[in-house]
């Protein structure tokens, strides 16, 4: 009889415990920056998504979008209903309407910008980069999941491109970024009256601290767990380099603003369009493609100042990494290995190794580009230099663009997925994130 | 004069700017016309197999610049590798002024190739302009291209129904390897000249709502984009389904089917003529499918059963009763009031269980 009522009590009270009503409250964030359009606001002013088909049509999102309204009423559970009564779980910033992932009033997150001037190498790197840190979680003592994978499906397009068929030989290109007309990048939304033009970021859920190889190894499948401490979001943007060269600024087409969000910048820098680089290290011509580099980035770091409306004497401490592209293109020849990447055993980045890398790399951009240098110097107080090749050895060769012309590659008509193996392609990133940024600046990286 | 702009990938464009920048513009456009057109220089990415024609966008849109409104004829199509080795794509938007609007349509402006650049040679530069010759499509032929696409050229006529009552503009899904350009012509044909003008289109998919949105895009049914949308969305139309289901039967659609002979026929006939002018209604917005519609559309597919049912109660004395008892049981138990009913069962249950236990244990 007591094992029957004890029994029965103990049914009840997990019943109870896990009825959504009993429930722990949610801890929120106190303020929320909307990642397309950066407007702060209380999660309490969050909007929602309507999910009944009937409430097509918002004034500010558009006539397609599903509306979105400020909910009265909720379920016990704590979803809101719409107006029809339907259960929504998908929220919109109040003032562009555009959507984002609930994540974001529940997690703080991390802004980056990934800059650089066209044909650069972004779009490669950012495949490449957010590729590795799904692979690799055990070297890199991190790994990140799409928060929304429907809201990242421009990412997808470009890493099933890439990495989608590693056995194919068949040749496959990325698409040049556009500046507008892309429903996967951009967003329109009629902001008090006017059109505006806004990026749609990618967002990602960041676990630090994951378990080590061998932790992994010796773990059943079934008990191995996501690193819950440390979980955070990562906010990326991929503009089309159009955007940051001087002028491109609009109000119209504010798609660059996140710059004044930014936790830290990668700049990509790329050495095969600088035409003293390539003679400083031996490379043939490419055909003409020199760009002025260097006005990007003091463009970009301008945008900057502006938009988070700081004195012109003011240093910024926006962490700059500055990742020198196509490495697979000029490593060779500038005497530089990158074959080793900067990964501690147990996981983790390895300080020393960046260190080592940072500092043969400013020699040579000193002495090939002195006037980048310059503008990297009055730009940020804290700078790493790191190389990346986003598709390998096999791409080596003396091609302008995205990819190189080596083994696997014809000149500008793409690589051959067997062939790629990205290098340094993730220590970017890495080196970004909020909590490596803190930890390389107590190893004295930044210089 | 022709007023145009190209946009293109260059490493130096004619306003200093590198990648997708302004490779050539009439001398003297205003800076505020140069951003516009620019802003619509975008060509959504197309599906993996597309073919180099599949990917092209024609498009006649309206713009706002400066305060004024300007008619915009654009064919956007991929132009080979850029200057960085990468696939580029060559924008050609000519503005349009009246004179060039009393005289031609914009369908038969866009399907004359010799009139839009397929390349840029050279460096970026200003244009010195010119004047478009006359282009108007025959109003007089029966629309081949929809009844090859579609089985019936009628439909041509209840799209442009469609088109008249949306405010919003609608997306009109067409098989796999259509020619949309032809029949986007094809259904301007049905209009008188002076109102083609008012009638904006794009070949490949344009975001509804947007200041560059059209009445009406012409969809393949492989878009990428197309899957992004619920294809249940109001502004999404199949034809042979919702508004597009039924073959039309008017005068517009026998004149989309057989042409002008058609109105001659039916004039030793003595029928009704075909409206000279179609009246364009202001625009207003479709309502959104309710309850009630589907309701009442599922009443109307119903009807030859219900007579069935009503034959079948005169023969049976006890028919309606039955009947009444039934519907009575199916919306109890379509509205889940049997949940309730179990429950309480189950808690009765239980607690019968409970005391008998708890007797027997004593």
């Amino acid at each position: 009889m007591r094992v029957g009522v004890y029994d029965w009590f103990m049914s009840l009270h997990l019943s109870l415990t896990t009825h959504p009503l009993f429930r722990e409250s949610r801890v929120l964030m106190e303020r929320v920056h909307c990642p397309s359009c950066r407007v702060s606001f209380a999660p309490s002013e969050v909007l929602f998504v309507a999910e009944d088909a009937r409430l097509v049509g918002d004034p500010v999102a558009g006539p397609t979008q599903q509306l979105r309204f400020l909910p009265t009423r909720f379920d016990v559970g704590g979803a809101a209903l719409d107006p029809e009564g339907a259960r929504c779980t998908r929220v919109a910033c109040p003032r562009c309407r555009i959507e984002f992932p609930r994540a974001m009033i529940e997690l703080p997150s991390a802004f980056i910008s990934v800059v650089g001037a066209p044909g650069s190498g972004k779009s490669h790197l950012l495949a490449a980069m957010t590729w590795g840190l799904r692979r690799e979680r055990a070297r890199a003592g991190a790994f990140m999941v799409d928060t929304e994978p429907k809201l990242n499906a421009r990412l997808h397009r470009d890493e099933n491109i890439l990495f989608g068929a590693p056995d194919s030989n068949e040749i496959v290109r990325l698409a040049k970024t556009e500046i507008a007309g892309d429903a996967l990048l951009y967003r329109t939304a009629c902001v008090k009256g006017k059109d505006e033009t806004l990026p749609l970021p990618l967002i990602f859920t960041l676990h630090l601290g994951a378990q080590s190889a061998e932790d992994i190894a010796s773990s059943q499948l079934d008990n191995i767990q996501p690193a819950t401490h440390g979980a955070s979001l990562v906010v990326l943007y991929d503009n089309a380099g159009e955007h940051f060269l001087p002028g491109a600024d609009e109000s119209a087409q504010p798609v660059t603003r996140h710059l004044s969000q930014s936790r830290a910048i990668v700049f990509v820098f790329d050495p095969t369009q600088d035409p003293r680089f390539r003679a400083a290290v031996g490379m043939s011509e490419n055909g003409g493609a020199n760009i002025r580099q260097d006005l990007v980035l003091t463009e970009t770091f301008a945008r900057v100042r502006h938009h988070r409306s700081r004195h012109a004497a003011d240093s910024l401490d926006v962490p700059l990494i500055l990742v020198l592209s196509k490495a697979d293109a000029w490593s060779k020849a500038a005497n530089i290995d990158v074959s080793v990447e900067p990964y501690l055993p147990s996981g983790g980045l390895d300080f020393a190794a960046l260190k080592k890398m940072d500092r043969t790399l400013r020699p040579l951009l000193e002495g090939a580009c002195p006037e980048f240098m310059t503008a990297v110097r009055a730009a940020s107080s804290r700078v790493l230099i790191v190389p990346c090749s986003a598709l390998g050895p096999c791409a080596t060769g003396d091609v302008g663009g995205d990819v190189g012309a080596g083994v696997g590659v014809t000149r500008g008509a793409g690589v051959r997925p067997s062939q790629i193996r990205p290098q340094w392609a993730s220590v970017a990133l890495l080196a970004s994130l909020p909590l490596e940024v803190d930890a390389i600046q107590n190893a004295s990286l930044w210089t | 004069m022709i007023v145009e702009l190209i946009h293109t990938s260059l490493a130096r464009g004619l306003d200093g700017g590198s990648g997708y920048t302004v490779a050539g513009r009439t001398g003297g456009m205003p800076a505020a016309m140069s951003e516009a057109l620019s802003r619509l220089s975008g060509l959504p990415p197309a599906w993996s197999d597309a073919t180099l024609e599949e990917k092209i966008l024609c498009a006649f849109r309206r713009v706002e610049c400066a305060g004024q409104s300007l008619s915009v004829l654009s064919r956007i199509a991929p132009s080979g590798m850029d200057y960085t080795g990468r696939a580029n794509r060559l924008s050609h938007h000519r503005v349009i002024d009246a004179r060039v609007m009393s005289e031609s349509d914009p369908a038969a402006l866009l399907e004359d190739d010799a009139l839009w650049r397929q390349e840029w040679v050279g460096a970026a530069r200003e244009l010195s302009g010119g004047i478009l010759p006359v282009r108007l499509a025959r109003d007089d032929a029966p629309l081949h291209t929809w009844e090859r696409e579609f089985g019936d050229a009628g439909f041509a006529a209840s799209v442009l129904d469609v088109i008249m009552k949306s405010g919003m503009g609608v997306w009109l899904v067409v098989p796999a390897m259509s020619k949309r350009l032809r029949l986007a012509a094809e259904l301007m044909s049905l209009m008188p000249q002076k109102q083609r003008w008012q009638f904006t289109f794009a070949t490949r998919p344009v975001a509804p709502g947007s200041e560059s949105s059209v009445k009406i895009c012409f969809v393949d049914e492989r878009e990428p984009e197309l899957a992004a949308h619920n294809s249940a969305s109001a502004w999404i139309f199949r034809v042979g389904a919702g508004a597009l289901a039924a073959r039309p039967t008017g005068e517009l659609a026998q004149r989309a089917r057989h042409g002008r002979d058609h109105e001659h026929v039916n004039a030793n006939q003595s029928a009704p003529k075909v409206r000279e002018n179609i009246q364009w209604s202001p625009p207003t917005t479709l309502p959104a499918t309710r309850e009630q519609d589907v309701a009442g559309i599922s009443q109307t597919s119903a009807k030859p059963r219900q007579s069935i049912d009503q034959t079948h109660t005169h023969t049976h004395t006890h028919g309606p009763v039955v009947i009444q008892v039934r519907r009575v049981a199916m919306a109890s138990a379509s509205s889940g009031v049997w949940k309730w009913f179990a429950v309480a069962f189950i808690v009765i249950a239980a607690l019968l269980w409970f005391a008998v236990q708890s007797g027997g244990a004593s």
